[in-house]
Order: C-alpha cells, then sequence, then structure tokens
C-alpha cells in the first residue's frame, strides 16, 4: 500500500516538474520578433547614449490627446532585469540600469484597456530631452510628444513638428525607425537630437515589448 | 661649585627623586596639555576652513533672509558693485574673498528653477567638497561650464559634451562635471563670473563675496570693518562661528586652568624640597660661612642645586611628554566636545622649548627664597642648631 502511494506521489512530481519546465521558459520568454528589425543595429550605430527615467509631466491634456476615450490611468513600474541579456540583443548595446526600468501608465476606458504611455529622458546635442510615447493595446505607437527640450530654437521646432512627430505613428518596434531626413524636411543641424528622440523612441519601444505587457494585465 | 651641589642633591636621593618627578610630571602634563590646546584648536580651525565659506558681503537687506538665501543657493534680489571684492581683499583678516554672481532661471513647465552661479578661480579653496570627474577642467574659455552632478544627471550631460540654455540663447561646452557631495552644488551650473555678468546682464555686478579669514577668530573685527562697504552687510555664519569659539574659548581656559595648577605642583614641589635641604643643612651651612664662604657662594650654591634640580627634572617631563602624550590625548578627548577626528597632540619644538623654559624659571624662582634664608644664616647661630 505504501509503496503504491509513495509511487502515486513520484509519478504526479514528475509530471508536475515536465509541466513546469515546458511553460515556465515559455511564460517569462521574451515574444518573437517575427520580422527582422533592421533598423536596431543602424540606430545603435548612430545613438548609442543611454536613456534615463523621468517624471511625465502634462498627464492630462497628453492623454486626451493619445486616447480620448480614456477615463482613466493606472501606473505601474516594469522590471525589466530578468530580460537584460535580451534588450541588450535587441537595442545592440548593454542597457544602463535605468534602462532595465520603466515606469508605464495604462489608460482605460472604463475596464477596457486602450495603450500604455510612457515618458523618457534621451541625451539630445545640447540636453536633456524628454519624450513621451503612447502605444496601443497591439505596441503600435499612438502618438509622441516632446514634453522638454533644451535645443536651440531651428531644432525645437523641428522635434516639435507635427511632420516629425507624426513620422512615429503606426510604427512597431520591428518598424523601420532610421530617419529618412527627405521625408521630413529635417535640417542638419538638428539631426544629432533627431536621431536621439528616434534612438530613444526605439529603445522605449524594446523595453515595452520585451515582456507581453498586455497578457500580464 | 656644581659639583657640591650635586653632591647635595645625590646625599638625599629619595627626597630628590621624589622632587624630580613633581617636576617632570609638572612639566610633562603641562607639555602635553599645551600641545593638545593647540592642535585642537588648529583641528577645528582646520575643520572649518573645510566647510569652506565663514563669512557673506552681501547687498543689504534682512541679513537673515539673504543668510538663508545664500546657504540655500539661491539667488538674490539685489546686486554689488564688482569692485566690493577689492576692498574685502584688502582687509588684513581676509585670506580669500571671491565675487559670485547668482541667478535663476524659472523653468515653470517642469517645475524646477536652473540657478546658474557666476565664479572665477578664487572660489576654489572655498569649496573643499569639490571633487570634479574625470577628463573635467577648469573653465578653459568664455563658453564653458561646469555642472553639478544632479545637474549633469539630469541632463545626461558629460565632459566635453555641448550644453544650451535657451533662455539666454547661450550655447556651452561642458568643460567640467562634480562628483555628488550633499550640498546645494549639485544641482547649480557653474559659468565664468563674466559670462554669467554678461548672461543675466549684470555687468560688473556681483550678489555676494564669500569669504574665508585667515584665523576664524577674527570673524568679529572683520565684520565690524567689512560692514562699512557701501551698500553691503556682512552675514556671518553666526551658530557656526560661535560654536567655534565657545569650543575655543573653554579649551583655552581649561588648558590654562590646568597649566596654573602643574605649575604651582611644580614650584612648590622644588620650594618644599629646598627649604627642607636648607633646614636639614643649617649646621652645615653654617660651617660652610663660618670657614669663609660668602652669603653669595652660598645662595649661588642653593640656587644651583634648584636649577639642577629643575633643569633635570623639565627634561624628564619632556620625555615623559612623548611617551605619554598618546594616552594623555585619549584621555583627554573623552572630556572634549567635538574633538577633531585627526591627532591633536602633536609635541612642537616651541612647545618644547616653551616648556622646559617655565619649568626652569618656576623651579628656579622657588628655589630662590629658600638659597636666599640658607644666605641669611648667621655662622654661630647655624653652627649651635643640632
Amino acid at each position: 500500500m505504501r509503496s503504491r502511494l509513495f509511487f502515486g506521489v513520484a509519478l504526479s512530481a514528475a509530471l508536475l516538474g515536465g509541466v513546469l519546465a515546458v511553460a515556465v521558459p515559455r511564460l517569462s520568454a521574451p515574444p518573437k520578433l517575427e520580422e527582422v528589425d533592421v533598423s536596431a543595429n543602424a540606430l545603435a550605430k548612430k545613438y548609442d547614449a543611454p536613456s534615463g527615467l523621468c517624471p511625465w509631466r502634462n498627464p492630462a491634456s497628453d492623454l486626451k490627446e493619445f486616447f480620448p476615450t480614456a477615463t482613466s490611468t493606472r501606473e505601474e513600474f516594469l522590471a525589466l532585469s530578468r530580460h537584460t541579456t535580451e534588450i541588450e540583443k535587441r537595442i545592440h548595446r548593454k542597457p544602463t540600469g535605468e534602462e532595465t526600468g520603466v515606469q508605464i501608465h495604462r489608460a482605460y476606458n472604463g475596464e477596457t484597456p486602450l495603450g500604455v504611455v510612457v515618458a523618457r529622458r534621451v541625451k539630445g546635442e545640447y540636453g536633456a530631452i524628454e519624450v513621451v510615447l503612447a502605444t496601443d493595446t497591439a505596441n503600435r505607437v499612438v502618438g509622441v510628444k516632446i514634453q522638454r527640450l533644451r535645443e536651440p530654437d531651428e531644432t525645437a521646432k523641428i522635434l516639435r513638428s507635427p511632420g516629425f512627430l507624426k513620422y512615429f505613428e503606426g510604427k512597431t518596434v520591428q518598424s523601420d525607425w532610421l530617419c529618412h531626413c527627405e521625408q521630413i524636411e529635417i535640417s542638419p543641424k538638428a539631426l544629432k537630437s533627431v536621431d536621439a528622440v528616434q534612438g530613444g523612441l526605439h529603445t522605449l519601444m524594446v523595453l515595452l515589448t520585451v515582456q507581453d505587457i498586455w497578457k500580464k494585465a | 661649585m656644581l659639583t657640591l651641589a650635586l653632591n647635595n642633591l645625590t646625599r638625599r636621593r629619595l627626597r630628590t627623586a621624589l622632587t624630580l618627578l613633581g617636576v617632570a610630571v609638572s612639566v610633562g602634563v603641562l607639555a602635553c596639555l599645551l600641545a593638545f590646546g593647540r592642535g585642537y584648536e588648529a583641528g577645528l580651525g582646520r575643520e572649518l576652513n573645510n566647510m569652506g565659506i565663514q563669512m557673506m558681503l552681501v547687498p543689504l537687506g534682512c541679513p537673515y533672509d539673504a543668510a538663508a538665501r545664500v546657504l540655500k543657493g539661491k539667488t538674490l534680489d539685489v546686486s554689488l558693485p564688482a569692485e566690493s571684492v577689492k576692498t574685502v581683499r584688502k582687509d588684513s583678516a581676509v585670506a580669500i574673498a571671491a565675487p559670485m554672481l547668482m541667478a535663476t532661471l524659472p523653468r515653470p513647465s517642469e517645475g524646477r528653477t536652473d540657478l546658474w552661479v557666476g565664479v572665477d578661480e578664487s572660489v576654489r579653496p572655498l569649496k573643499p567638497w569639490w571633487k570634479m570627474k574625470e577628463g573635467s577642467r577648469w573653465f578653459p574659455d568664455a563658453n564653458s561650464v561646469i555642472l553639478g552632478a544632479e545637474a549633469a544627471h539630469a541632463e545626461l550631460r558629460e565632459v566635453g559634451d555641448t550644453f544650451f540654455s535657451p533662455e539666454t540663447g547661450r550655447k556651452f561646452t561642458v568643460c567640467g562635471v562634480l562628483e555628488r557631495s550633499g550640498t546645494s552644488d549639485d544641482s547649480q551650473f557653474f559659468a565664468p563670473l563674466a559670462t554669467a555678468q554678461a548672461m543675466f546682464h549684470q555687468p560688473d555686478r556681483i550678489t555676494a563675496v564669500a569669504i574665508r579669514l585667515k584665523d576664524p577668530t577674527l570673524i568679529g573685527d572683520a565684520s565690524t570693518r567689512l560692514q562699512e562697504v557701501k551698500g553691503a552687510q556682512v552675514v556671518t555664519m553666526a551658530e557656526m562661528m560661535g560654536t567655534f569659539l565657545n569650543l575655543v574659548g573653554s579649551v583655552r581656559t581649561l588648558v590654562f586652568a590646568i597649566t596654573v595648577l602643574a605649575l604651582c605642583i611644580s614650584g612648590l614641589s622644588v620650594f618644599n624640597t629646598m627649604l627642607s635641604a636648607v633646614l636639614e643643612r643649617t649646621r652645615e651651612l653654617g660651617v660652610l660661612r663660618a670657614v669663609g664662604a660668602s652669603r653669595g657662594q652660598v645662595f649661588r650654591l642653593l640656587a644651583i642645586e634648584a636649577l639642577l634640580l629643575t633643569t633635570i627634572g623639565s627634561a624628564l617631563g619632556i620625555v615623559l611628554a612623548l611617551l605619554a602624550g598618546r594616552f594623555v590625548e585619549m584621555g583627554v578627548r573623552l572630556f572634549v566636545p567635538l574633538a577633531p577626528s585627526e591627532t591633536l597632540l602633536v609635541l612642537s619644538r616651541e612647545v618644547i622649548q616653551q616648556c622646559f623654559a617655565v619649568g626652569i624659571i618656576v623651579g628656579l624662582g622657588a628655589g630662590l627664597y629658600p638659597a636666599w634664608q640658607a644666605s641669611r644664616l648667621q655662622p654661630v647661630e647655624a653652627i649651635r642648631v643640632d
């Protein structure tokens, strides 16, 4: 009798162990990128400065712009340190401490999730540039805003121009993030800061997609 | 006569040894306390210097408001002519006077204010906590900026990066980044004084003169003199300086009291020994007088004995102080408030010379009365004494 019980417990444990061994890596594994991320490597070559955390300064007006139907937001901090290797692979450089965490603001209409808003500080040519990025539940860019910068007028105008900001709408992490200056009329003087914004936004997209944030919610 | 004096001393070895010990202990304690007192004052002075600024010359207005603003690194609404630095530098008590121009650039959308400080190289000794990050250097040209650690982090700037001030339309090169110090400097932007004056349209104006004195105890006199500068007032780091002056005063009183006590013990010890020697040797001194010794010779004999006792005793005392000084320091530290951490007891040549001289003078002084008394003995009466 005892040996049967022992056999039963051992078999159950073995089965449970097997299930866990298969399921756990799948749960924690980053979602597979089906398309080839063509721009990340090129972006990393142009812009390799780390980005930093920053507050979201105008939540009410930004939310109205990004998600007009939103009724509430929920703040959450995503600790991504266990995905460091994957992040490094995707941004083609070692992430800093501040790049292994991201403060996200989930937007909801009632209980229906609409997307997330994230603010980030990137290294512009003349000082920090704070960008705000909004993505929908399919991880597509809904909108981008520049909430603070220290660039000369000429560069500031370009970075804040609707032409430049709209350029990112609809992009996913797999999209081509390289600057196509001829399409959005960027002066060579502003290129460094434009690259910084693009690099920073791409890094943010990587951080948002390195784990499935909607599955968790 | 020297041999005779030595023989007299060695005849009563125990008494001589005890007298020598008395003098040695007194001189030893005196040396230790003097050295400690000076070391303590110097140590406190050094710590005060490490705090940087001891006084500020600011434009006339509420001194408390000015002090609070300066200490918090905020800007002052009014300014002083740049010439006032020269007046301050002329004062004999002033070691360093550094002109500063502080100006703010509010950034309401970010809920913060950029504080720009125009400085020249004279400010560096007043900021001993400044440590520059690798690659940093002092302003190589007018368009250079040094960033506090927090400011550099917020703006993601490193040495060699460019930096723009949109409000004033100026482009800079970051020539230095300060290590985090935990002071208000962490969030400030430092520019060359002339550049800051031009940026904020304040040519030949400054908002404060930061001052360090040659000796912090001169603060009262220096403050009174500098109050005379037209349109300016002096703000002292009153509480800090008050504490410093109180501590120095207490230590000076303590050292003085113990010094007097030590000298009294030393003097009485020699006095007692010599007087006993005279009383014991009354008959012998009478014989000396009877065989032709003059009063002066008897006086000199006793004086030489006293001199020998105090010289040897003082020398032993110095050796004792050198050997036991560390233990005295450990003991005294327990009773002295805010003792600086470094070694305070440094027996300088000056202290040794002073203690040696004081020991000899006091001992000799104490031996003079017995010697004088001995010289007044009448030979006939002295020989009669048993």
